[in-house]
């Protein structure tokens, strides 16, 4: 988790802090500057005076994510820590900003263009783009594919309070509706950002291609990372989750101390938890029913008596909902995700060995009668269908 | 490298930015800066570069495509044409350029430049056109 963190924050860290040498040479902080005034000791004082603000924030922010503890302490840092440094760095480049306007130059008023003969081609880079449409495509087969795993019904929208007030059902619209919206976003991105990045810069373009390719190839690579990390995690996270649970039941018993990575997006990175209700009922054992204690410890905040595959909790976490999800989902993640997964499997694989005693009859969850009849239990496993279920029957 | 031929506007000016557009590129195209079979940058690119509206480009494109100057298709850049010009036989283009040099030189006059300092221009200017 913390590991997550990190990959995630460090390069918006690194990107701030290099925020001044990552535009033209002409601009700082915003401001038209001589040629060469960067390199003059007032522009290098500029510079060292904003990071001399936001490093110690970030270093300190860093420090925190080792050493802040993993519960909910850990999930409002794991907010903060990117509002504040966008904060700290916002407030720090409005300061230079404010410092170095009397040395404003005034823009020529002539305008000159270069009448290039090459024809237009795009950057190699500005085909990553094409790796978040990869991902929702692979989302949307895999969805297909996998339908009727589905459950009948599922949340879509969390509100502040951590409950679900927007549900969806398992039709066309409701199921890859979220996926055309995510392809809509991944192809506002270059409408965006590629005008400077990309394609179309503000200086002469074949000067500007030539110096700053690397540049921007960086800065885009990032752009397409976040999106592809917002395209699955906003967009087609929950009928995804709900799809790929099941068949591995690898955080069936897991230790919630230890496990909060699991959470879906609201607004900026504060989200709540979304739980396959499949794990938690033990696939392959149907009719056996978790005790109260289970449901309590994993911290099951929302259950629906008349969805049975589905459970939610809040949990302070970050963002990585598929993290300890099913390999066949973990194919379409990054590496790094699969490398974690796994490193993860082997805990929880062993704690479920473990734990199978605590597992008695589950009354109740938040003052409501739940104990459901074993068939609605089992509903999704093909052996059972058609049979009457006695209670504690094995499939 | 040969370093690519460039034009510049003046927002400010009285002239209108198409025809600012217009001129630049036409004087490019005369003098062979631009040759035959060239493409020019597209509309959108070097609107953005010039930070005007699209269609003030692509209504400088049409008129010089209108002389003769460009072929344009869509959906790819304008494409440099050799042009096939009809010889003017009567003299009345020789009126028509006198009066408009005459307006120029009154107005370069008004602003502060003697008549000797044009007149070398003007002589300068006649050399560079016998040549070509």
């Amino acid at each position: 988790m913390r590991l997550f963190i990190l990959l995630y924050n460090i390069p918006m860290g690194a990107m701030l802090f290099a925020l001044p040498n990552l535009t033209r040479p002409g601009l700082l902080f915003g401001v038209p500057v001589p040629a060469g005034f960067r390199q003059g000791p007032d522009g290098r004082r500029a510079i060292r005076m904003y990071r001399t603000v936001v490093g110690p924030f970030l270093l300190a922010a860093l420090c925190l994510s080792f050493l802040v503890p993993l519960n909910n302490t850990f999930g409002l840092f794991a907010v903060a820590f990117p509002l504040g440094l966008m904060l700290v760095a916002g407030i720090a480049f409005y300061i230079q900003y404010k410092r170095l306007r009397p040395v404003v130059v005034a823009i020529a008023p002539v305008r000159q263009a270069e009448l290039a003969t090459t024809p237009d081609r795009l950057p190699w880079f500005a085909w990553l783009l094409a790796v978040p449409f990869a991902m929702l495509i692979s989302a949307a087969w895999y969805l297909h594919l996998n339908w009727i795993r589905i459950p009948a019904k599922f949340p879509v929208h969390w509100g502040i309070d951590g409950l679900p007030n927007r549900w969806d059902e398992r039709t066309v619209n409701g199921v890859y509706g979220p996926l055309v919206f995510g392809a809509e976003n991944v192809r506002v991105v270059p409408g965006v950002c590629s005008r400077r990045l990309v394609w179309f810069p503000a200086v002469a373009y074949a000067e500007y291609s030539a110096r700053n390719h690397g540049r921007r190839g960086v800065l885009y690579w990032n752009l397409v990372c976040r999106n592809c990390r917002g395209t699955l995690t906003e967009h087609s996270s929950v009928a995804l989750n709900l799809a790929a649970v099941g068949d591995h039941c690898f955080w069936l018993n897991y230790d919630p101390e230890k496990v909060h990575g699991i959470r879906r997006s609201f607004g900026i990175d504060a989200g709540q938890m979304l739980e396959g209700g499949r794990d938690l009922l033990q696939p392959g054992r149907c009719g056996t029913l978790c005790s109260e204690a289970f449901w309590h410890r994993i911290h099951v905040q929302f259950r629906q008596p008349m969805v049975v595959d589905l459970a939610l909790g809040p949990r302070a976490g970050y963002s990585f909902s598929r993290v300890f999800m099913s390999f066949r989902e973990a194919l379409i993640q990054p590496v790094v995700i699969i490398k974690s997964r796994a490193k993860f499997v082997v805990k929880l694989s062993d704690r479920q060995h473990r734990s199978r005693s605590d597992r008695q009859p589950f009354s109740t969850v938040w003052g409501e009668s739940l104990v459901e009849p074993p068939l609605a239990r089992c509903r999704s496993s093909e052996k059972l269908k058609g049979r009457a279920i006695e209670p504690g029957a094995s499939c | 490298m040969n370093e690519s031929p460039r034009i510049e506007i003046d927002p400010a000016s009285s002239t209108p930015v198409v025809r600012q557009i217009l001129d630049n590129v036409r004087l490019l195209l005369v003098e062979g800066k631009l040759a035959p079979g060239s493409p020019l940058p597209s509309v959108r690119r070097l609107a953005m570069e010039l930070g005007v509206h699209f269609n003030t480009v692509a209504e400088s494109y049409r008129q010089l495509a209108a002389e003769g100057w460009l072929e344009l298709k869509h959906g790819r850049n304008a494409v440099v044409v050799r042009r096939s010009v009809t010889r003017v036989a009567n003299r009345d283009w020789a009126d028509g350029f006198r009066t408009r040099v005459r307006v120029l030189v009154a107005q370069i006059r008004s602003e502060g430049v003697t008549a000797k300092a044009l007149a070398q221009e003007l002589q300068i200017i006649a050399a560079e056109v016998t040549k070509s």
